[in-house]
């Protein structure tokens, strides 16, 4: 059993929400609980430049297993952020489909302080 | 077609989030567009749709203090509402009557809080994404879904308030640094009280002004149908834990 543990601190302050303030302290914040099967639960965090708070958590070994994905940004209809967890659920985290999964998946709901590109970055940051 | 405005009203967390659906769903059905003014007792924090309850909260002070803890259902970020320290408002309208684009709509709608604002003699601007800025600080955070045709934007105005407070019931990712991050937050948010020594009932009154400005409107109530279901929903979806801890 293996644990590593690693905070990036190099976000912006520029916020002014407050709780966007904690955020924007920004860290990525790595834990594997391992098994048998090597799987990891995997957490990243970044306040996006010009945008929100994403926060990517996965369980991941092979391929990504469940993942959430929360923080403060907008996403019109709100029930898109479940189909989008929905496609990333069995993919490889280096799938070269993962951007096209997403936006698949928004069908033109409108995601607002984040884009796709940021979900697919920070599930990959998630696993270095 | 006249809006309706409902005077300012206090009520609890669960209660003030499914008043909002609540009328969402009638206006949707054909009532007027709706202007609601609140506040909230007891002092609750609520949290962006897609935010982890258990990243931001610090559940058990809540508890401890009486605060409670909702999920809206729109998105951005954790937001304290101090009983004594904030006044909200909700703007229920079909989206045919707002601006198609979301930050074009957020921009008409906080500019109603900044011609309020200007009212009180307080120069005031909409900074994208949702907020709105007074002297280089936050005074209004807003937040806006659409469901069934209506569009709901709620947003709140800081009267007053207790940042050590607001940081004792929010998580934040470094304990060691709290004093610090407390410290810059003070200096980052700002409040009506900073610019105008006036009461709580004169924003409020510059806000239903502000926000009325160039409308067909009348004051009005919430309907006995409105009444009973939002009693429904705060006591069947809002306060239950599958809702509230979903995330």
């Amino acid at each position: 059993m293996w644990c590593r543990h690693s905070e990036i601190r190099s976000v912006k302050r520029r916020d002014i929400l407050p709780i966007r303030l904690v955020a924007a302290i920004g860290h990525i914040k790595l834990k594997n609980i391992t098994d048998s099967h090597l799987a990891m639960h995997v957490v990243a965090t970044e306040k996006v430049s010009g945008g929100k708070l994403v926060r990517i958590k996965m369980d991941v070994d092979e391929v990504i297993n469940s993942i959430q994905i929360t923080g403060d940004f907008f996403c019109h209809p709100e029930h898109t952020v479940e189909l989008i967890e929905a496609a990333l659920v069995g993919l490889h985290v280096h799938d070269g489909l993962m951007k096209e999964k997403i936006e698949k998946a928004l069908d033109g709901a409108q995601l607002i302080g984040a884009t796709a590109d940021d979900f697919v970055r920070i599930i990959r940051q998630a696993i270095r | 077609m006249k809006w309706r405005v409902i005077k300012l009203q206090t009520n609890d967390a669960f209660l003030n989030m499914a008043i909002d659906q609540a009328v969402s769903e009638s206006v949707s059905r054909g009532a007027p567009p709706t202007l609601r003014f609140y506040k909230w007792k007891p002092s609750a924090v609520s949290i962006g749709i897609f935010q982890s309850v258990h990243d931001e909260v610090d559940i058990e002070k809540c508890n401890r203090l009486g605060v409670d803890v909702i999920r809206r259902r729109t998105g951005g970020g954790a937001v304290y509402h101090d009983n004594a320290g904030e006044i909200t408002y909700s703007v229920i309208a079909k989206e045919e009557l707002m601006p198609k684009g979301i930050t074009e709509s957020y921009h008409v709608i906080c500019g109603w809080v900044v011609q309020s604002l200007a009212k009180l003699g307080i120069e005031a601007a909409f900074k994208p994404i949702n907020d709105i800025i007074a002297g280089g600080k936050k005074i209004s955070g807003n937040a806006q879904t659409r469901r069934g045709g209506v569009l709901l934007q709620h947003g709140t105005i800081l009267h007053d308030v207790d940042v050590d407070k607001m940081f004792s019931l929010l998580k934040v990712p470094d304990e060691k640094i709290r004093d610090k991050m407390i410290a810059v937050v003070k200096d980052r948010v700002t409040r009506v009280l900073d610019f105008r020594h006036i009461t709580q009932e004169e924003t409020y009154q510059a806000l239903v002004k502000g926000f009325t400005e160039s409308k067909e409107w009348e004051f009005g109530q919430l309907t006995q149908i409105e009444r009973q279901r939002a009693k429904t929903l705060a006591d069947t979806f809002y306060k239950t834990e599958e809702w509230n801890f979903k995330r």
